[in-house]
């Protein structure tokens, strides 16, 4: 190798390092100062290595700390249930959805397309007013369910999109001939299609799970006493404290981050697929 | 047509499969928006239901366009977008065309990109005002180790650097995710382009603008309108991060909708405020929509 190009080597391995230094400094900060106590993260000169490393505070997180006798448990719990809720069943019902749009000619098809792309792009924050009204208008303020109902509302749109532009990419051959065989509609999508596709299904399962599992804005608006709260509430519940739990609140957000980042990081390959299939 | 070989008639069996979805669509999203539409010609105070919600004509419109801070949120706003998606879409180009070679641990770093994406909003906000804290931060605390700077940068205390700070945050956590995609479209590119370029001459530059560039465009466009959709419609990281202060500096209009319709109970202005928004991102959408269609016209 000439000079030069071993100069231009190191250059291209020395961005490279800084580009993913800047991707991973936040996540590793994180983790960082999940290992301290409290006190030490209020202490002016702090380094990012922790000088005593403990999990004290992850111990905090899961027993001990609670606001107003509810704990981050109770708040992982009431995630799990409205979130997985959700997930099911508006993978469900957008599954269908999708299938339908990408596979029959039918009256109003690109209406409802239009339709479903336009609630997309329409701001959570302006939808979260009139899911306020009607929810309050029926009493069902602070009630999980009511969060559950809609975070499926708000899933359903993202999801069909996403189904539609998956099942485009999948070939008619097999399809066509289960038809021939005697196979009715539903048949089909059950039978070929649902096993075909479980790649492509988790992939849109995790994708709406996450959007509601990091949802701050209409669990804020919906959820109204302690022992409704979900994780987003939870984690930012120090507001008005003068005593912050900054390290047990690291913890806990390490806690809820790892495992959706490792599903992320295994599904990745789909998740872009079906980003780009979304995009054509 | 596709659709044309597996069923060539009407079905009514895809009303079958397109009916939950579709009755929760209008129902639970296309109706709402429509109340907010209409909420917004009226008088509409949650904390005072015995007034009744009479028409008011366009006074909530009024309202907002008078506000003092008006034109600061709507600075505010614009900025936020505009800096937002050009620095998102320049880095992720970038980081894109450095991840287009062969080079060992390529698959970690591909993999790695996914990760700020991944991380729940909450989190994100919750670390990042810890971490760019004025006084005990750690990213002050870094930079004044490695003596880059004298003393501690206020990112919250003054309005231009909070705005630049979400403004930050914002970049750092799509750009790895456009770059994905990109390098997607830059991984189609036939090497042999590039090969003849080689042979004819031509420069790195040149090779960029003639073959690189023309290439990607289509996606990049795509990937562009998505993004401007989707700054519009940014509310968390910046609410969640400063709450629109100090001073309205961060003050989005998303913010200000949050603000005006669950701290103030303003619901008519807030649905005013949220129909200027909609119909900003309605703009890019419409295009967008327009453009896919275009493609699977001509595909």
């Amino acid at each position: 190798m000439s000079r030069r190009k071993v100069i231009k080597r190191i250059l291209f391995y020395l961005v490279l390092v800084i580009v993913c230094f800047v991707i991973l400094f936040p996540f590793l900060l994180l983790f960082s100062y999940s290992l301290r106590t409290s006190n030490e993260i209020f202490s002016l000169k702090i380094k990012f290595i922790p000088r005593n490393p403990t999990l004290q505070a992850y111990k905090n997180a899961l027993l001990t700390y609670a606001v107003g006798g509810s704990t981050f448990r109770t708040w992982i719990l009431n995630s799990l249930m409205v979130c997985g809720f959700a997930t099911v069943s508006s993978v469900f019902i957008s599954s269908l959805c999708g299938y339908g749009i990408s596979r029959f000619r039918f009256f109003g098809k690109k209406p409802l397309l239009f339709i479903i792309f336009l609630t997309q792009t329409v701001p959570w924050v302006v939808v979260s007013l009139p899911f306020y009204i009607m929810i309050s208008r029926i009493g069902m303020v602070d009630r999980l369910s009511s969060l559950a109902i809609t975070y499926l509302a708000i899933l359903t749109p993202v999801s069909t999109w996403l189904f539609t532009g998956f099942f485009k990419n999948i070939p008619l051959e097999t399809e066509e001939a289960a038809r021939i065989d005697g196979c009715s509609h539903l048949g089909v999508y059950y039978r070929i299609i649902l096993p075909l596709s479980v790649p492509g299904i988790s992939a849109i399962a995790l994708f709406a799970f996450v959007l509601g599992w990091s949802d701050y804005l209409l669990a804020s608006i919906i959820l109204k006493s302690v022992e409704n709260w979900t994780i987003p509430l939870g984690l930012t519940s120090f507001q008005g404290e003068h005593h912050i739990l900054w390290a047990e609140i690291m913890a806990m957000s390490t806690i809820v981050t790892i495992p959706i980042v490792v599903l992320f990081l295994y599904l990745q390959r789909y998740l872009i697929n079906l980003m780009a299939g979304g995009l054509k | 047509m596709r659709e044309v070989s597996y069923n060539t008639s009407r079905s009514k069996a895809a009303y079958l499969f397109i009916a939950p979805g579709s009755a929760i669509v209008i129902c639970l999203i296309l109706y709402p928006i429509v109340q907010t539409a209409i909420m917004s010609f009226t008088y509409w105070y949650l904390v005072m239901p015995k007034k009744g919600h009479p028409f008011v004509g366009f006074d909530n419109y009024k309202d907002f366009f008078g506000l003092t801070q008006f034109p600061q949120m709507v600075k505010v706003t614009l900025i936020y977008i505009v800096a937002g998606v050009l620095g998102k879409m320049g880095a992720g180009l970038g980081t894109a065309l450095l991840l287009n070679r062969k080079f060992w641990g390529r698959a970690v770093v591909r993999a790695i990109m996914i990760i700020p994406w991944a991380m729940p909003t909450v989190v994100v906000c919750v670390l990042f005002m810890v971490a760019l804290d004025p006084t005990y931060g750690m990213v002050n605390a870094i930079l004044l180790d490695l003596r880059v700077i004298s003393k501690p940068i206020p990112f919250f205390l003054k309005p231009d650097l909070a705005l630049v700070a979400v403004i930050f945050v914002e970049i750092w956590r799509y750009f790895p995710f456009i770059a994905v995609m990109l390098l997607a479209a830059l991984q189609g590119i036939p090497q042999e382009l590039y090969d003849a370029a080689s042979l004819d001459g031509a420069g790195v530059f040149r090779k960029f603008a003639r073959i690189t560039w023309p290439w990607i465009t289509p996606v990049w466009y795509i990937v562009l309108i998505l993004q401007l959709v989707w700054t519009v419609q940014e509310f968390e990281l910046v609410y969640l991060i400063t709450r629109g202060g100090p001073n309205f500096g961060t003050q989005i209009i998303g913010v200000d909708v949050y603000l005006n319709a669950f701290r103030f109970f303003k619901m008519g202005t807030a649905s005013a405020e949220g129909m200027f928004l909609v119909l900003f991102s309605l703009i890019f959408a419409v295009v967008y929509f327009g453009f896919i269609q275009k493609r699977q016209e001509t595909v």
